[in-house]
């Protein structure tokens, strides 16, 4: 998923909507780390439902907007969790899961740290 | 052209908007769920040209708000857009069915909006052009719509239809191994010039919707994919795995046909004969132009009837 490109304006238009973004993001952050840390650090089990449905959400709208902003990776690795989260059924293993949610709450981290 | 967006996801709507603004669309209205667009659309007195509805949504999600828009008579030829990540790709089948036009893709990509809008609002206009027509002084008030011989016909009674422009917006939103296993096929009123010429306009719409209907019947309701090409031709889509003998669909078609043969008797209108070309797949060596097969199933029951006269 690669950046698009964009015209001046529209450019100039992404700039004013970019501190919104950030902030939902870091919303969205710190939801996912909320339940990984329910977790208290076991991968035993499967995704319950609520947990699979909550992170395919928060992935879903970051995906949708992160490469327009210029969060390209950002929106690589959230289109990952989502789909991973999307095709699940009652049965994925937190072990499966984890390293591709961490992975994306490493990519929401380094956009933050970019421009905070 | 007036515009209802409908997204839950504040940032998609923040660029979205930025983005048809930019395209110099900015007769621009936005919800934040199927039943504020509900709400929306049943208030506005002009109404809508054209809708664009996000996927998936808490509460109504926009294949269902796509349905009940569909619903409302007003709009039930109003081009419904859908705007998916790539993720929402196995809903695209329901969202045609629900009677989508066409789909964008997340992220927002200015140009692809451009191209994709440039044509709604061609079609909008042409629509807008038609109705001025009809409610011209010089027709008569309660006459229904006649068509030219290769006129489109909207068959919004028949389950399953939907016009070719969204037909071919459906292929290519496939991707390439889902598009390899779909097959078009053509089927054709061999005597459609004939029924038009004698009977005009009016009657020849009513008859090609009753054949569109009997199509329907015959085919299975989960998987069929109805349009009318104009001149006669209709082209169906279905799976792969279920292509049909095009002698044995003929034969079921012309029992269905034949249900209407004592009123068309009553009325003096000549009953549909019927064509069925060969089915048509998708090759891998056309995989980037995947309408080809639509144009290609229509080609097939021409070159059919070609042949069919020439061995009579």
């Amino acid at each position: 998923m690669s950046a698009p490109m964009h015209s001046e304006k529209l450019r100039e238009g992404l700039q004013a909507l970019r501190d919104g973004f950030l902030e939902r993001v870091t919303a969205r952050c710190l939801a996912i780390e909320g339940i990984l840390a329910e977790l208290d650090g076991s991968d035993e089990g499967h995704v319950a439902e609520a947990d699979r449905e909550a992170i395919q959400q928060h992935a879903h709208k970051t995906a949708g907007v992160a490469a327009t902003f210029g969060f390209s990776v950002l929106g690589e690795k959230a289109l990952a969790v989502e789909q991973l989260m999307t095709r699940a059924d009652g049965t994925l293993p937190w072990s499966v899961a984890r390293p591709e949610i961490e992975a994306l709450l490493d990519e929401m981290e380094d956009a933050l740290d970019e421009f905070s | 052209m007036k515009i209802l967006a409908v997204d839950d996801d504040p940032d998609f709507m923040g660029v979205f908007t930025t983005v048809l603004e930019g395209l110099g669309y900015s007769d621009l209205a936005t919800a934040s769920s199927g039943q504020e667009a509900l709400e929306l659309i049943s208030r506005s007195v002009s109404g809508f040209d054209c809708i664009i509805l996000d996927v998936q949504m808490p509460g109504m999600d926009g294949i269902e708000l796509c349905r009940q828009i569909r619903a409302n008579e007003s709009y039930k030829d109003t081009p419904i857009i859908m705007n998916t990540a790539v993720a929402d790709r196995d809903y695209i089948d329901a969202a045609f069915a629900a009677g989508a036009t066409d789909y964008l893709t997340k992220p927002v990509d200015e140009m692809e909006v451009k191209a994709r809008l440039g044509v709604i609002e061609k079609l909008v206009t042409e629509r807008l052009r038609a109705q001025i027509a009809l409610s011209h002084p010089g027709i008569e008030a309660y006459s229904g719509p006649s068509y030219g011989f290769l006129d489109g016909i909207p068959l919004k009674r028949v389950e399953g239809a939907v016009d070719l422009f969204s037909m071919g917006n459906y292929l290519k939103t496939l991707g390439l191994f889902r598009a390899l296993t779909v097959s078009a096929i053509g089927i054709r009123v061999v005597n459609a010039r004939s029924i038009h010429d004698l009977e005009g306009g009016h009657v020849f719409g009513e008859v090609m919707i009753d054949v569109a209907t009997c199509i329907s019947d015959c085919l299975k309701p989960s998987h069929r994919m109805i349009a009318y090409a104009g001149g006669g031709i209709f082209v169906c889509l279905m799976p792969r795995s279920e292509i049909c003998d095009p002698e044995g669909l003929a034969d079921r078609l012309r029992e269905y046909i034949l249900e209407f043969e004592e009123v068309y008797g009553e009325l003096g209108i000549q009953l549909p004969t019927i064509s069925v070309g060969v089915p048509i797949t998708v090759r891998a060596a056309q995989i980037n132009s995947p309408t080809r097969i639509i144009d290609e199933a229509i080609a097939a029951v021409k070159a059919r009837d070609v042949y069919a006269a020439s061995m009579a």
